[in-house]
């Protein structure tokens, strides 16, 4: 009995290691083309295969990047590039590149948000390309603010080719229904409260049920730290990295914000669940949405072209807006650096990004282009314009994400009167000041 | 009127659900052999990575650099305001949907034992929500909880009730994670139980109607009784589901409002994954063993798993 | 008479009920066939305003959906007869069999479940990427890519499963102490009493767990995510990732897509139920 019992145990240990020897892939080309290379001294006579890897969009966007890809390789034939289209949420892809570190898999080229290069570009994942884009002819075509985006303590971690700034934007015929002169949009926060208060729609029982300005009610921070900075405040000392927004002019700032939406003008809802946005669902008088955003409105109902107006960017004491970007890194650890450049550079021509505004509505980085792309779309474009212009991005400083939920939390403490705006901020702060005193 | 001879009832009961001796019958060394191959598996897939994770905690590893720190993350825990209301919104949540869960569960799988007109579409109907991916589930759970134009405010308008901010307001945001997580466990627990009822044997039923016990009765003595072993079962992982409760937070609140909803896992999430405190998320993963842990073996020590009934 | 009348009146409450659980279902199947500009309109409406179907096939023939589906049946298949096996006889051993330290061995297996899947994720990677000679890995886990990318990747970690093991040993603390009696008197030892009595006797249980663990398997997105970065490895969780982007999600197909993924594990569970009817031990031994 006892052996049986043995061939049995045996025999099911081997089933299964056959079931899932069977399960590995056969063709697994690109795991040993880099390693065979590696022992290669002259690369410039051998096929050269590099990762890329890029967030996944629409359908346009996917395709776009995958046959690009191709383009580059037709073009340079001894160069393969391999890409990966990654899910759009920042939480899989840092989960991907986290992962990606500890197997020394991280791509050549990764197309990274600004938040996530911010926090992981002090962790040395990024190559220097400083002598790359300081060698690079078309260096100063490139608007600054873009170009500096991809700075590190003075080096050169990313390139920027997609400014993705939050545009504010209004319903003429709502405005007109609410006695507004629809082509005059709101230019200060005065203003922009007090035509919220005119705009809110309720029934009988209080709800609202068309908002006046959406105040998003979770993950209000992006919303929160551009008005700071627009009344002066800085949020964050990035020379020193520390955090700094207990002064007067956040403080007012937080204020300004949490009882506007105490007086119920909008419609809660969650910044970062892209699920509900009473704006996009025509809930909403005004808003700051992506660019991509207000394209697809227009797409879902044409009608909307003509109904949506565009805020200037705003300014109390400086005209500042919020702007994200997406940036082209190099993986710190790539064996082909000059190869990864290269196909960042061929992204960067003109025709490539004047391909992309056509194609996938992302703005230009390129002085040179200005005309051409405010031509596409005139009044829209021109705004789009404006807002990269003034945009700023997430903080340079690793701890981003922790600052943004210290925020948030002030936010709905202040909001939910549980504490005031001043004691919100100072607790806030001290205890992301304890968290990053922690991990020293 | 029928008059039910308890005694006789419970006496012939008695003599059927017999204790079972304690003392074993002999010896069994197979049973190393039978475990092994499931051992192997469970060693190198699943201990060895909880291991390195404890090595981890006493570390400030960060992706970058790893120090040896001592306790220092466990010292800190207790510390951080977050992580305590994480510790109690955990329990909270645990204790409530626990215990939901399983009451109901027990409650349609009694109902849907039997042959009843539908049976099939009813099992089926309740099983669904487990099934169904969360992510598309939970988005319409988002529509459904939105406070302006959401179903169930308008429903509520039906009624002369005013609407709630539900995920929105500190107050209902746990309930309303309770709530999901039923509608997506109850058709789980129902499974369960219906396969634990179909082990108990007919003919204990039929010698307790030939002794006139009502359905109450029968319930007591037999069904409740014999189904200790899966209500245990059910007990001790649901206990472990819910203390480990975090893609639903993250979908539905990401832990807000004002930490009204975040949980250990959401934590460790958030300080391993968002603010690369990896050591830190890892020390906070051993607390949450230590408690699950403890209250696991409690359980097993003096919780009733009735196992020392036998029938036939 | 009363019996008629009870089970009626519980047919209708199960039917409310019913009707309650699926909602969110009925919603879900509602919006993909609607159209985007429907489903972004000021307030939800029960009826579309226009039936779409085609969203089913745009959403279908985006990607390479039949090689989506074939990773995933050739995971989830793989991945639950494994553990079917393994955990019926481990269940078996730790509920029928008396050897040393059983009880704390079984407690061990149990804190399998009790920590996160997110907590372990990093450490299991590397166990996987370093697993000595696989994937080009030398005898100490060095040079190669071990089981990142690969099937056995997927598999591997989710074979064991300590949940099934307690399931089974469960179940087999209620079977009759009789079955072992005979058992013995007809001279079967101890795997054969597991072979030719439990097993045959346990079909509601490798149902359940069956259906369960299917589901499970079938439903994992964030280590399939992790452990593969090719196209050609995706799961049918990671393909529904296409349909949303940083900014916004096109919900029609979204909610398409994911009937069409549901489908195959309602297949299953309806297969399934097919055995919850049977008793377990009545069948076997009274009589």
């Amino acid at each position: 009995m006892f052996f049986r019992a043995i061939s049995l145990s045996i025999c099911m240990v081997l089933l299964m290691g056959a079931l899932i020897g069977c399960g590995t892939p056969a063709s697994d080309h690109r795991d040993e083309t880099p390693k065979e290379a590696e022992t290669v001294v002259d690369k410039n006579k051998d096929d050269v295969t590099i990762t890329f890897w890029v967030p996944g969009a629409d359908e346009a966007n996917d395709t776009y990047f995958t046959n690009v890809a191709k383009e580059f390789e037709t073009l340079n034939p001894r160069i393969k590039v391999e890409t990966t289209v990654l899910p759009p949420s920042g939480h899989d892809i840092n989960k991907k590149l986290a992962t990606a570190m500890l197997s020394d898999d991280y791509p050549d080229v990764f197309s990274s948000y600004l938040g996530i290069f911010r926090a992981r570009s002090p962790k040395g994942e990024f190559y220097d390309m400083t002598e790359y884009i300081n060698k690079w002819s078309d260096k100063e075509d490139i608007f600054e603010g873009a170009l500096n985006m991809g700075t590190y303590k003075g080096a050169f971690y990313g390139l920027a080719f997609f400014p993705a700034p939050e545009i504010g934007v209004y319903r003429k015929d709502y405005f007109e229904e609410a006695g507004l002169e629809p082509e005059q949009p709101p230019t200060t926060w005065e203003e922009l409260a007090e035509y919220a208060r005119k705009l809110v729609q309720r029934d009988n029982k209080g709800i609202v049920t068309r908002a006046g300005l959406d105040i998003p009610l979770m993950n209000t921070a992006i919303f929160v730290r551009t008005m700071m900075k627009q009344n002066g405040s800085p949020v964050v000392d990035e020379e020193k990295g520390e955090p700094s927004f207990t002064d007067e002019g956040a403080v007012e700032t937080l204020d300004f914000i949490a009882k506007l939406a105490q007086e119920k003008v909008n419609i809660p809802f969650d910044y970062q669940k892209k699920v509900e946005i009473p704006f996009v669902k025509g809930n909403s008088a005004m808003s700051y949405l992506q660019t991509s955003q207000i394209a697809q409105m227009i797409v879902n109902d044409p009608s909307m072209k003509e109904k949506i107006g565009f805020i200037p960017v705003m300014e109390r004491k400086k005209k500042v807006s919020f702007c994200g970007y997406r940036l082209f890194t190099i993986g710190a650890k790539t064996q082909y650096p000059d190869e990864a450049w290269r196909l960042i550079e061929f992204m960067m021509t003109k025709e490539q990004m004047m391909e992309r505004s056509k194609q996938l509505n992302i703005p230009v980085v390129r002085k040179s282009l200005k005309e051409e792309f405010i031509t596409l779309n005139p009044e829209l474009h021109k705004t789009i314009l404006e807002y990269v212009e003034y945009g700023k991005g997430a903080e340079a400083v690793p701890w981003v994400s922790s600052l943004t939920k210290k925020l948030d939390i002030a936010f709905q403490e202040a909001y939910n009167g549980k504490k005031s705006s001043v004691q919100a901020l100072k607790d806030a702060e001290e205890n992301l000041r304890k968290d990053l005193e922690k991990k020293k | 009127m029928k008059i039910i001879n308890t005694s006789c009832f419970r006496e012939k009961l008695n003599r059927m659900i017999v204790k079972r001796q304690k003392k074993s019958i002999y010896s069994d060394n197979i049973g190393y052999l039978l475990i092994a191959p499931f051992y192997i598996f469970l060693v190198l897939f699943i201990l060895l990575p909880i291991l390195m994770n404890f090595f981890l905690s006493f570390t400030n590893y960060d992706m970058r650099s790893m120090d040896f720190i001592g306790l220092r993350n466990y010292i800190n825990l207790f510390d951080d305001e977050y992580f305590l209301i994480s510790l109690k919104n955990t329990f909270v949540y645990t204790f409530f949907r626990l215990l939901l869960a399983m009451v109901l569960g027990l409650c349609v799988a009694l109902a849907l034992k039997d042959k009843i007109f539908g049976l099939k579409f009813y099992r089926t109907s309740f099983f669904v929500p487990h099934v169904t991916s969360m992510v598309a589930a939970s988005m319409i759970w988002l529509w459904m909880f939105e406070p302006s134009h959401g179903i169930i405010n308008q429903a509520l308008g039906l009624f002369g009730i005013k609407g709630k901010l539900w995920l929105f307001d500190v107050r209902y945001a746990m309930g309303c994670i309770v709530t999901v997580s039923l509608w997506k466990v109850i058709g789980y627990n129902m499974v369960i139980y219906i396969a634990g009822l179909q082990s108990i044997p007919n003919y204990l039923y039929e010698a307790a109607t030939i002794d006139g016990a009502n359905a109450l009765k029968k319930f007591r003595h037999i069904t409740w009784p014999l189904l200790r072993p899966v209500t245990f079962f059910l007990f001790v992982t649901g206990l472990i589901e819910c203390f480990k409760v975090f893609e639903l937070v993250m979908i539905l609140t990401n832990g807000g409002p004002m930490n009204a909803t975040t949980t250990i896992v959401h934590q460790i999430y958030d300080r391993a994954f968002e603010d690369y405190y990896i050591g830190y998320g890892a020390a906070q993963a051993i607390v949450l063993l230590m408690i699950v842990a403890t209250i696991t073996i409690i359980n097993f020590k003096y919780g009733n798993q009735g196992h020392e009934l036998d029938v036939g | 008479m009363k019996n008629k009348t009870f089970k009626r009146m519980l047919a209708v409450m199960m039917l409310v009920l019913s009707i309650f659980m699926l909602f969110p279902y009925f919603l879900m199947l509602i919006t993909s066939v609607k159209t985007m500009g429907d489903i972004q309109s000021p307030s939800f409406t029960f009826i579309p305003r226009e039936v779409v179907f085609l969203n089913y096939i745009e959403a279908m023939s985006r990607g390479d959906w039949p090689r989506y589906f074939g990773n995933s049946i050739y995971v989830t298949v793989i991945t639950v007869l494994a553990s079917l096996m393994l955990n019926s006889i481990t269940g078996y051993a730790f509920a029928r069999l008396r050897f040393k330290g059983r009880d704390v061995l079984f407690i061990i297996a149990l804190i399998g479940l009790m920590v996160p899947r997110q907590v372990t994720m990093l450490p299991l990677f590397i166990v996987l990427k370093n697993f000595p000679l696989v994937g080009g890995n030398s005898i100490l886990g060095q040079g190669g890519h071990g089981f990142i990318n690969s099937y056995a990747g997927m598999i591997l970690p989710y074979v064991a499963g300590s949940f099934g093991v307690f399931l089974f040993r469960q179940f087999y603390l209620n079977f009759p102490r009789s079955l072992d009696d005979a058992a013995r008197i007809d001279g079967l030892g101890r795997v054969k009493t597991f072979i030719y009595i439990y097993a045959p006797l346990s079909k509601p249980i490798f149902a359940t767990l069956a259906a369960l663990k299917t589901t499970q398997t079938w439903t994992e997105f964030t280590w399939p995510l992790i452990i593969t970065s090719k196209d050609h490895m995706k799961t049918v969780q990671l393909a529904l990732t296409m349909f949303r982007n940083e900014t916004e999600i096109q919900w029609n197909l979204l909610m398409a897509a994911t009937t069409v993924i549901t489908l195959p594990l309602i297949i299953v569970f309806l297969c399934a139920q097919k055995y919850f009817i049977q008793g377990i031990v009545t069948s076997g031994i009274k009589g």
